[in-house]
């Protein structure tokens, strides 16, 4: 899959930043790399999805996305569609709202595009600190882009993960809001959530966890099943801890990026030091000058690898696992709603008064929460299986490349090494 | 003949009494030229005024390098001299024998013995053979270690003694393997006395480590934490440096002070050295002094190669600033990196505790215990980016400064010289006037007053220039052994330092090597 994306800034954002920093960056990017979290399309014609191009503007990024599928629901086999990362939080909240999709795991929300941090530190660069060399001041400009064409990379990543997984689910893919978010032309005028319903969300979640706690403490409400009894108390543990492995990976990550931008005033002085010496020290700093420079992209490389093979899937997990609670506790409020009933009908039983009610809300309650039980058991064994193939791939593949930049780094030390040696 | 030939008095003589001891040149000459390709450490300073004639644009007479072998067997002091006595006495030393050959006559000279200020007058007689051997070997055998910190007493008075061990075969110490206990206030009593003796004569006497109120602090009160440890250490081993820097100068090496320093195992306490002193404070208000008067001295500089070699000093100091406090930066950054590997460490072994599938339940424990690993290798690199990258170059900031100080001295010796040539020229004027007038009978107890004053004030004049030329002459050739011993240090600490790096990265390929296949095992 060939993905072209272009990074285009606005012109008035441009003199904002001064100097025309931000270039016209037009990127033909080699077959892509597999993301960290991989959705397995093969053998499914019947819907592929992908994010074709993507267009970062001063506030907001555009993704186009593309659809190839031949359903016969669809108009034309092949079409684009463009969205903003408002329309994919309208078509998540669509799904978590769907009575039909409680028994399901809803594959977690993309994060919003945030570069803010990124052009800061950009404008920061462009407003100048006289002390930095030209030399050093286009290297950092180089770090600063490549870091914010990193981070671009990654929103548009997850907001196409978010898609294939929906279309690669066999109950998902078919719904009513998905066909539109893929095929209608227009604007889905969605507007960002306003104060009021941000605080809204807020307050829901705040209510859900109450709910929760009251549910299990609820006397009666016995876990029948052992299978979903282990299954909370793993999640429960688990998400808790995978988000702090999460926290702590991003801060590893953070600090082999300082380390990496320290060789850059080390590499800029030494190149002085060796300009201005007279003796053999001058060649020796010059090499020492070209070593800081080739490490420090070695080590951007490690913190970049580190960031995707392990801090973004960690990440993408913490979300998962925190969808995966999410239908728990669907189910577990379906349990409490089936026992409330049962309670009903004896209620009504014994005064012998709408008991016929009583009966069909229970059969009711009894159905939904049996349909969500089985349908959680195997949102949840895939859950299993979708965490460790990717954990295994993705610990795998963080392995070959720390081994690839070490081997790398050793074999660029040991030649200068040998140059310095050699020399009188 | 070397044996016999009398040292010129250093105090009167007059330039031309040099041109008497020319036949001695041969001595030199030849010597001068085999000596090129020994190894640079035990060279006499003397030989280096070869090289840096060679490498610096300033004309240079050939005639004068030689006069520098002579003067050099003369300069050695172990008095305090003050800058006011024109008397230096000629204390020799015998220098290890420049020729490789054994046939070269060697420089015994006995020392003579001034009566003026004098009082503990050390000679040097050493054998043929002694000198023979140091000069065929490695000269300078001598090691120096300092060790074994403890803290002696308690509260506020407590303080750290430190183990100076010394390996030599130098003869001019009686034993060749030998400790002390030394405290810091020592050192820095030891660094005051040399750099009285030897500063303001053009010698660069290394700086000793800087006092840290604030860590002796902690040490004191008694936290046993890593950060005094870490401080104790980093005193500990820039102790060691500045002993080893101190002994591989030729001249210094041959200082009693420095003698006593390593051999006797009382010293006298050093009380002139705490900031707060009355020593300190008088200190404080020269260096104030000093740097208000160099910026007052116009000095016509008839030397080019002097106004560039500060230049390039100056230059070379503010580069090594600034790559210092990138180093100081790495150093933290790197130090942060441990941390952080070590938080997510345990963070997997927490997560790996959870997961529920066996196999990646394993994977993930073996990632804690592999970012474990990674987090000591952190740690280590930073030591060695600290105590080999950084620390050489706040040692060498400080070194230059202390070459900066030698120019200064330079400077001030001009103005001395510039001084007593105008107040000649006043007295002169003087006696002129005196003559044109006309009173015969208060004339001549004044004329002869004049007089005496002129001729005093000529000698001060004709010793200002020898003083001056000493000086420069002394400084040319400091700053060309400087110059080598910085070009050997820093290839040293480079290669050594990129070793520590290549060191680390082949444990991170062992490490990871090690997970691969456990993670490939996930089933």
């Amino acid at each position: 899959m060939l993905l072209r994306r272009a990074v285009q800034e606005d012109p008035e954002s441009a003199g904002k930043c001064g100097q025309g920093l931000w270039s016209v960056v037009s990127e033909t990017s080699p077959p892509r790399q597999p993301s960290s979290v991989s959705v397995d399309l093969q053998g499914d014609s019947t819907l592929q999805v992908e994010i074709s191009d993507a267009v970062s503007e001063r506030d907001k990024v555009k993704f186009t996305v593309q659809t190839k599928s031949c359903l016969p629901h669809f108009a034309q086999t092949e079409f684009s569609v463009v969205r903003q990362h408002e329309e994919f939080i309208w078509l998540h909240d669509a799904y978590v709202e769907n009575e039909e999709y409680a028994g399901l795991i809803i594959p977690p929300a993309p994060p919003r595009p945030d570069f803010e941090a990124s052009r800061e530190k950009l404008q920061k660069l462009g407003e100048g600190d006289s002390s930095i060399t030209r030399e050093e001041f286009a290297k950092m400009k180089q770090e600063l882009e490549a870091e914010y064409l990193a981070l671009f990379k990654k929103t548009v990543a997850m907001h196409e993960v978010f898609l294939q997984r929906l279309a690669a689910h066999p109950t998902l893919r078919r719904d009513h809001n998905f066909f539109v978010f893929l095929e209608y032309g227009q604007d889905l005028s969605v507007r960002g959530k306003n104060r009021k319903e941000l605080l809204g969300g807020f307050l829901r979640n705040i209510v859900k966890s109450a709910d929760e706690a009251l549910i299990t403490s609820m006397s009666g409400l016995k876990e029948v099943d052992d299978f979903f009894e282990h299954e909370r108390t793993f999640l429960l543990e688990y998400h808790t801890r995978i988000r702090d492995a999460c926290l702590r990976a991003d801060r590893v990550m953070h600090s082999h990026k300082c380390l990496a931008d320290d060789f850059i005033p080390i590499s800029a002085a030494l190149n002085s030091l060796g300009t201005q010496e007279v003796n053999q020290l001058k060649t020796s700093f010059l090499k020492l000058a070209e070593l800081f420079e080739r490490l420090r992209k070695l080590e951007g490389r490690v913190a970049s690898d580190e960031d995707l093979k392990l801090s973004d899937m960690l990440r993408y997990y913490m979300r998962d696992s925190q969808a995966a609670k999410d239908l728990l506790y669907r189910r577990l409020r379906a349990l409490a709603d089936y026992e409330n009933a049962n309670k009903a009908l004896d209620k009504a039983r014994t005064r012998n008064r709408e008991v016929r009610t009583a009966e069909s809300h229970q059969q009711l309650c009894c159905q939904r929460f049996e349909r969500l039980s089985d349908s959680a058991k195997q949102e949840l064994m895939d859950f299993k299986s979708r965490r460790v193939s990717s954990f295994r791939k993705n610990l795998i593949e963080l392995a070959e490349l720390e081994l690839k930049h070490a081997k790398a780094s050793t074999l660029l030390l040991r030649n200068t090494l040998i140059a310095l040696k050699g020399e009188p | 003949m070397a044996a016999e030939r009398e040292p010129p008095p250093l105090g009167d003589a007059k330039p031309t009494d040099f041109e008497e001891l020319e036949d001695g040149e041969d001595l030199f000459t030849s010597t001068v030229s085999t000596l090129e390709s020994s190894p640079s450490s035990p060279e006499p300073a003397s030989f280096n005024a070869e090289d840096v004639s060679t490498n610096s644009n300033g004309p240079k007479p050939a005639a004068v390098v030689l006069d520098d072998d002579r003067e050099d067997l003369f300069a050695e002091a172990t008095e305090e001299v003050s800058l006011d006595s024109p008397e230096r006495e000629p204390i020799l030393s015998s220098e290890p024998s420049p020729a490789v050959t054994p046939v070269t006559p060697t420089t015994i000279i006995a020392p003579r013995i001034e009566s003026k200020s004098m009082s503990a007058p050390v000679i040097f007689d050493r054998s043929r053979e002694e000198i023979e051997e140091e000069a065929n070997g490695d000269v300078f055998d001598i090691e120096i270690g300092v060790s074994d910190p403890e803290k002696v007493g308690d509260g506020m008075n407590a303080y750290m003694a430190y183990r100076v061990t010394t390996k030599t075969s130098l003869s001019m110490f009686s034993k060749s393997e030998f400790s002390v206990k030394r405290r810091f206030s020592d050192f820095l009593g030891l660094h005051s006395k040399l750099a009285s003796k030897y500063l303001h004569v053009g010698y660069i006497v290394p700086p000793a480590p800087e006092k840290s109120i604030v860590g002796m602090t902690k040490v004191k009160v008694g936290k046993e934490d890593s950060s005094s440890t870490e401080f104790v250490e980093k005193r500990r081993a820039a102790l060691e440096r500045y002993l080893q820097r101190t002994v591989k100068h030729p001249t210094l090496l041959q200082d009693p002070d420095l003698r006593q320093f390593l051999e006797s195992s009382e010293l006298p306490r050093a009380v002139n050295t705490q900031a707060l002193s009355g020593a300190g404070i008088l200190r404080m208000v020269n260096k104030a002094a000093d740097a208000v008067n160099k910026m007052t001295i116009k000095m016509n500089e008839s030397d080019a190669w002097f106004e560039e070699k500060q230049q390039q000093f100056e230059n070379l100091d503010q580069q090594l600033r600034k790559l210092h406090a990138s180093v100081e930066a790495l150093v933290c950054h790197r130090k942060e990196l441990s941390a952080n590997t070590a938080a997510f460490a345990k963070s997997a072994a927490m997560l790996g505790n959870s997961e529920d599938h066996t196999a990646l339940s394993r994977a993930l424990s073996q990632l804690a215990e592999v970012e474990e690993k990674i987090d000591q290798l952190h740690q280590e690199q930073a030591f060695a980016d600290f105590y080999m990258f950084s620390e050489l170059l706040s040692d060498y900031i400080r070194l230059i400064a202390a070459v900066k100080g030698v120019f200064d001295h330079r400077m001030k010796c001009w103005q001395k010289w510039e001084d007593a040539q105008i107040t000649l020229l006043k007295k002169r004027e003087t006696e002129a006037k005196m003559m044109v007038a006309n009173k015969p009978d208060k004339i001549q107890q004044a004329k002869n007053e004049i007089r005496e004053e002129i001729e005093e004030w000529e000698a001060k004049v004709q010793q200002g220039e020898r003083d001056f030329e000493q000086i420069s002459k002394t400084i040319r050739k400091e700053v060309g052994r400087f110059e080598k011993e910085r070009v050997k240090d820093f290839k040293t600490v480079i290669i050594k330092y990129l070793e520590s790096l290549v060191q680390t990265q082949q444990q991170l390929i062992k490490y990871w090597e090690a997970f691969l296949p456990e993670a490939k095992a996930i089933a």
